[in-house]
C-alpha cells in the first residue's frame, strides 16, 4: 500500500510540537543575544554622550564665572548677562556659548538651547549642524544682608539618543560679586 | 526518509537531500547570525574600551592642564622667550592656528602645550612630558583664549586604536582668576 504524504508514520518528519518547541528556544536564544548586543550598543552611546556632556558642562559654568571676570575686569555690573533682576530668589534662565552668544531659554529641550557643531568651531549656538546636546544655564540672585551678593548657577545639558532618551546631566556653582583685582 | 538495508533487511531512517540542503542552509544562517552578533559585541566591547581610555586620558591631561591654567602668571612685557613678543602681557599666547598653547606657570617657568605625533605634549623650561597615552590618538587640539586672557576653551577630537572612523570631540573651558572677592 503506498501511503500518502498526510498518512506518513511518526518517524517520517517532526511533530507541530516538536517545531514549535525547537524554534522557540531558537528564537529566546536569539533574543538573548540580540538583545545583550543591542544594550551593549545603548551602553556605548550613553558612555560617549556622557562623556561629552560633562565637558559641556564644565564649559558651561566656566563660561559663566569668566563672564563675571570680564564684567569686572571691565568695569561693567558684575552679573552683566547672568541675571536681569536683583531681587532675592529671581531666576534667569539662558543658554551661553563661548563665542558670546546668549539668548534666553526655556526648559530643555529648547531650540533655543540647542548646541551646533562643525569641526572649525565646534559646539557653539550660531553655526553648524544641529547637535542633539541642549545646554542652558539657571542662575538665581542670592542677596544676604551684610554679605556680598552671589548667584547660584545651575548648568543642565540634555541629550536624547539610542540608550538615553531625555537624559538631563547637572551641575550647580556659586558666583560671588567680585572686585576688580 | 526510510531506506531498506539489504544485508540485514532491516528498514533504516536516513535524510533526503532536500532535507539535509534545508537542515545545512538552516545551520548557517544561525551560525552567520550568531558571527555577526559576536563580531558586533566585541567590536562594541573595543569601542567601549576605546571610549573608557579616551575619557581617562583626557581626564588626566585635563586635570593637569586646569592647574596650570587657573594658576597662570602674566606674561611680562616684551616676553619673546615664551612663544613670540605677541605673548606680552597676556597669560594666554597660542601660535600655529591655536594648536601650540603658551603660558607661564606659577614659578614663572614657560609652559607649552601642543600635540606631537597624536599625543598631547607639555614642554616645561625644556623638558617635555607626555600627558596622553599611546592608547589614545588626538587627532586635533585647538586652544581659544577669550581676548581678556581671562578664561581658555579646549576643544579637541580624539579616537582610540580599534576604530579610526570614530573619534569623540571633546570641548571644555578654563577661567584663570582674575578677581578678587
Amino acid at each position: 500500500m503506498i501511503k500518502s504524504f498526510w498518512q506518513k508514520t511518526k518517524e517520517s518528519g517532526f511533530s507541530l510540537l516538536e517545531i514549535v518547541v525547537t524554534l522557540s528556544l531558537l528564537a529566546v536564544s536569539l533574543v538573548a543575544v540580540i538583545t545583550v548586543a543591542t544594550k551593549m550598543l545603548q551602553i556605548e552611546h550613553v558612555t560617549e554622550n556622557d562623556f561629552i556632556a560633562k565637558g559641556l558642562l564644565i564649559e558651561a559654568v566656566e563660561l559663566a564665572e569668566a563672564k563675571r571676570n570680564s564684567n569686572v575686569q571691565n568695569d561693567l555690573i558684575w552679573y552683566l548677562g547672568l541675571a536681569t533682576s536683583t531681587n532675592n530668589g529671581d531666576i534667569y534662565s539662558f543658554a551661553l556659548d563661548y563665542t558670546g552668544t546668549t539668548s534666553t531659554a526655556g526648559v530643555l529641550p529648547d531650540a533655543a538651547a540647542q548646541l551646533k557643531y562643525d569641526d572649525t568651531n565646534f559646539y557653539q549656538l550660531s553655526s553648524g549642524t544641529a547637535t542633539k546636546f541642549y545646554r542652558r544655564l539657571i542662575s538665581t540672585y542670592k542677596k544676604k544682608t551684610n554679605v556680598k551678593d552671589w548667584l547660584e548657577i545651575e548648568a543642565q545639558v540634555y541629550w536624547s539618543d539610542r540608550g538615553g532618551k531625555g537624559n538631563i546631566q547637572k551641575l550647580t556653582t556659586t558666583i560671588y560679586q567680585s572686585q576688580k583685582r | 526518509m526510510k531506506f531498506v538495508d539489504k544485508k540485514n533487511k532491516q528498514k533504516i531512517l536516513g535524510l533526503t537531500l532536500m532535507e539535509l540542503v534545508v537542515s545545512i542552509s538552516l545551520f548557517a544562517v544561525i551560525i552567520l547570525i550568531a558571527t555577526k552578533t559576536f563580531t558586533k559585541i566585541t567590536d562594541i566591547q573595543n569601542r567601549t574600551k576605546d571610549e573608557q581610555n579616551i575619557e581617562g586620558d583626557l581626564r588626566y591631561a585635563m586635570g593637569v592642564f586646569v592647574d596650570e591654567v587657573r594658576a597662570a602668571s602674566l606674561h611680562p612685557a616684551l616676553d619673546d622667550t615664551c612663544g613670540t613678543v605677541l605673548c606680552n602681557s597676556t597669560y594666554f599666547c597660542t601660535l600655529n592656528a591655536n594648536t601650540i598653547l603658551y603660558l607661564r606657570d606659577k614659578n614663572n617657568t614657560c609652559v607649552t602645550y601642543s600635540l606631537s605625533s597624536g599625543q598631547l605634549v607639555v614642554d616645561r623650561g625644556g623638558t617635555n612630558y607626555t600627558i596622553t597615552s599611546n592608547d589614545v590618538t588626538v587627532d586635533s587640539v585647538k586652544f581659544l583664549p577669550s581676548a581678556l586672557s581671562d578664561r581658555i576653551l579646549v576643544q579637541l577630537k580624539a579616537h582610540g586604536s580599534s576604530d579610526y572612523n570614530k573619534s569623540i570631540s571633546y570641548q571644555t573651558a578654563i577661567t584663570s582668576t582674575q578677581v578678587r572677592p
